[in-house]
């Protein structure tokens, strides 16, 4: 029995690999996208061409979005149903607090941003002490504070933009640059990658990868009853992460006014909100819904792979069609995943 | 009382044994007792120092009530209610005809409730009772009261949201006159209907412990294939709905295969199948609008086609499936299945449920009743359809769900609840509008609602497994 086992265990390893393990599978995902529509692209069958440059122009639809990925992954990963829907309220609300320190009162730029940050992270804290303190399902306890924070970021200004020359004047954050050095020989990337995302990315990952916090988040993820009578700061964990998510979500805030050159009271809620796709998107970088699994490059790899599909189906059709095949390619992906993910773990056992 | 015909040194040390077997039998109470206390005087002496007595006097009748009204037993607390009610009555008629000023009032609540207090206390009734006549002393003197106060007792229940409800509908009319007519109340109730018939199967889907996020989504793609059909084809009310319900059963029935058998969070499925149906519903939709919708289903709007005797048919209908799925869930052995499937799925599943097909149920259910709301959203708006429609309605369905008091874990929950909730949602909205303020701030009550309603309900179950 164990003889003829072993080598049937060893044979499919690429397979397994990339079944059971969710970030080589959306690095292939990737190459397979960019190479489909690079092949469409020669055979003339798009409305513009898809080249590196196209498609450094789409990464900028990538920065909030996976800001706010990875905003959910440390809110996912604290465990106990850990979810934030109020990502998207915050945005707005943080956002409108940005108009009015920027825009209004004439704050120099870097204490609005950090004002912002801060209030984001207030607006976390809310989140994190029901959660955590009190003990709210954290469903129910960001669904109560979407629709508050919501509900004060339109009705503070009375439902109007704020759009004051200083905001107009942000758009140049959000341009593409050439980059110093070897910039000439590879295409401009827009700004907010450097300003937001990649310290964002890299905070995010020394935060959970390099410190102790990180081990502790992990830890209370996967079994909070364990962490407690190991002598884990269990509450004060679990309500950093949702602090912590409060204050990208704030940062997100400065990102989007800056896209739209105005402080719009539902940049983060309009439509479907932000809160959805980020989840997804994290859902979809391999972060277990339960908690105490995920990883940074998974949520980051996951949002390249939506942005550059959709940027991709965007030429593929004419007029909004495009719009409304990207969330065909969402749904699919998101239900395949999480399909794939049920049956391999159960083929092959429980593994990330 | 032994000790009184005893006479001598052993009746004496009998009467001391007897009371201190008395004061030892009070004790779990004595420190509840006490804690009732710091919960009344706290906000009570720091109103009084800072000059606003009265306010004091309504959040100590609030943190009370959090504290300890919500802590009765769910079978008995109709009989508690109805006590308090009598209570009530019974302290005000005494306070104004004994002293005619609220401070008099106080006086007398006070020796009445301490009285009483002491003899529940030594008589050994059930622990709360005593608790009641301080509240009731409270309400007395705190008449009329704010409804934020209120709303802490909505603890989930039934009642504590008639009683919610009907005092903001009381507040707001006598803020508006205008609020307590038919042409105010009607479309107050017709745009109730849909969130709650929805809520009716979310409600059963968070009590198998799932949830679903798609509705939404689901409500755009069969109204709008509801209402293309009756412009393009001219199709009559019965064949609308038979369509709509169908269309809805089957989205439902995609969300529940994926779920049951997939063996995947309900909420990633749902997120996932609510972008399909989104691409879906969009498709349908073409490009722009649907315009020019007969009045084919008029019988579910807000016009004189739509009432019986001054009852909207929308709400008659969302009534009647409201107390049938009351039924089915209380006594059926199916609809306890349910319960048995949200407490535990493999307690259940030992116990012969079929919890595969039960989960799959829900969902169905909930798409069967997304296809009937679709159409009472067609008769509520105007000729035209935008792309819109259903957009944000999964989360008023589910705050709805979690003010009616279900809990978010699964294994509990009721669909009369769900009912108020969306009926408290609704008037909340109204009248937000009727006062003339802006209606985004509506949101914001919604968002404290269910803080309230679930932090009450935390309480409870915390109070529950401290005793």
């Amino acid at each position: 029995m164990t003889a003829t086992a072993a080598p049937v265990r060893q044979r499919p390893d690429i397979l397994k690999v990339l079944l059971t393990q969710r970030i080589p599978l959306l690095a292939v995902l990737i190459v397979a996208v960019v190479i489909t529509f690079f092949v469409n692209d020669a055979g003339g069958y798009l409305t513009a061409p898809y080249d590196f440059d196209y498609m450094s122009a789409a990464l900028i639809n990538a920065v909030p979005l996976a800001m706010l990925g990875l905003a959910e992954l440390l809110v996912i990963l604290s465990g106990r149903g850990g979810i934030d829907l109020s990502v998207g309220a915050i945005v707005s609300l943080a956002g409108m607090v940005f108009g009015f320190a920027y825009g209004e009162w004439g704050w120099p730029l870097w204490v609005a941003i950090l004002a912002t940050a801060g209030f984001g992270a207030l607006c976390g804290a809310v989140n994190g002490f029901l959660v955590s303190y009190i003990g709210f399902p954290a469903l129910i306890a960001t669904l109560a504070t979407f629709y508050a924070f919501k509900s004060i970021a339109i009705v503070i200004n009375s439902q109007q933009p704020i759009s004051t020359p200083p905001i107009q004047d942000l758009f140049s954050l959000s341009k593409s640059v050439e980059l110093p050095l070897f910039g000439q020989y590879i295409p401009d990337v827009p700004l907010g990658i450097f300003t937001f995302l990649l310290p964002t990315v890299v905070a995010v990952w020394l935060l959970l990868a390099r410190t102790a916090y990180g081990r502790r988040l992990y830890a209370i993820g996967t079994n909070d009853v364990a962490a407690r009578w190991s002598g884990l700061p269990v509450r004060d964990t679990r309500f950093k992460a949702y602090v912590y998510a409060g204050l990208i979500s704030g940062l997100v805030a400065v990102v989007t006014v800056a896209q739209f050159a105005s402080a719009r009271p539902d940049a983060g809620v309009s439509g479907s909100g932000m809160a959805l796709p980020a989840i997804t998107i994290a859902v979809l970088g391999g972060v277990a819904i339960t908690g105490g699994i995920g990883r940074v490059a998974g949520v980051v790899l996951a949002t390249l792979l939506i942005v550059w599909l959709n940027a991709g189906i965007l030429l593929a059709f004419v007029g909004n069609e495009g719009a409304q095949y990207q969330l065909l390619a969402l749904g699919t992906v998101l239900v395949f995943a999480a399909l794939l993910n049920g049956l391999t773990n159960r083929r092959y056992g429980g593994t990330s | 009382m032994r000790a009184t015909d005893g006479g001598g040194g052993i009746g004496a040390t009998r009467a001391r044994r007897s009371a201190a077997r008395l004061w030892a039998s009070t004790r779990p109470r004595r420190w509840r007792a006490v804690r009732a206390g710091a919960a009344i005087a706290i906000p009570l002496v720091t109103g009084a120092v800072l000059g606003h007595v009265a306010e004091g006097v309504q959040a100590a009748l609030g943190s009370f009530v959090a504290l300890y009204a919500s802590d009765a037993p769910y079978r008995r607390r109709a009989r508690r209610l109805a006590e308090a009610a009598l209570l009530l009555a019974a302290v005000t008629a005494l306070g104004t005809v004994v002293a005619g000023s609220v401070l008099a009032t106080c006086v007398a609540g006070g020796v009445v409730g301490a009285s009483v207090t002491l003899g529940a206390l030594a008589l050994r009734v059930g622990p709360p009772r005593e608790y009641f006549v301080l509240l009731v002393f409270l309400i007395a003197t705190a008449l009329p009261v704010d409804p934020g106060a209120w709303a802490s007792r909505g603890t989930g229940q039934e009642i504590v949201l008639v009683g919610v409800i009907a005092l903001l509908w009381v507040a707001l009319w006598l803020s508006t006159p205008a609020f307590m007519t038919g042409g105010s109340i009607q479309p107050l109730l017709v745009a109730t209907a849909p969130v709650a018939l929805v809520g009716v199967g979310m409600t059963i889907v968070i009590i198998t412990g799932g949830i679903d996020v798609s509705v939404g989504a689901a409500i755009m793609v069969c109204s709008v294939l509801t209402a293309k059909l009756l412009v393009d084809a001219e199709v009559s009310l019965g064949m609308a709905v038979l369509v709509a319900v169908l269309a809805g059963g089957l989205l439902g029935l995609v969300n529940g295969v994926l779920i049951a058998y997939g063996r995947v969070h309900a909420i990633i499925i749902t997120f996932g199948t609510a972008n399909l149906f989104l691409f879906l519903g969009l498709q349908i939709f073409g490009s722009g609008t649907v315009n020019g919708i007969p009045g084919t289903l008029g019988f579910f709007g807000r016009g004189p086609d739509g009432r019986t005797l001054g009852i909207p048919h929308a709400f008659l209908i969302t009534l009647l499936i409201t107390a049938a799925a009351w039924w089915y869930l209380r006594h059926t052995a199916g609809g306890r299945h349910f319960f048995a499937v949200g407490g535990d799925a493999q307690a259940a599943r030992l116990a012969g449920v079929r919890v595969q097909r039960r989960v799959l149920l829900a969902y169905v259910l909930t798409g069967l009743l997304v296809g009937l709301a679709s159409c009472f959203v067609i008769a509520q708006g105007t000729s035209t359809l935008d792309q819109s429609v259903g957009s944000g309605k999964e989360l008023a369905v589910i705050a709805a769900v979690v003010i009616g008091g279900t809990s978010i874990m699964g294994g509990r929950g009721s669909v009369l609840g769900t009912l108020l909730g969306a009926l408290l949602v609704q008037s909340v909205a109204s009248g937000v509008t009727q006062l003339g303020w802006s209606s985004q701030l509506s949101d914001l009550f919604v968002g404290i609602f269910i803080i309230v309603a679930v932090g009450a309900d935390l309480l409870r179950a915390r109070a529950r497994r401290s005793r």
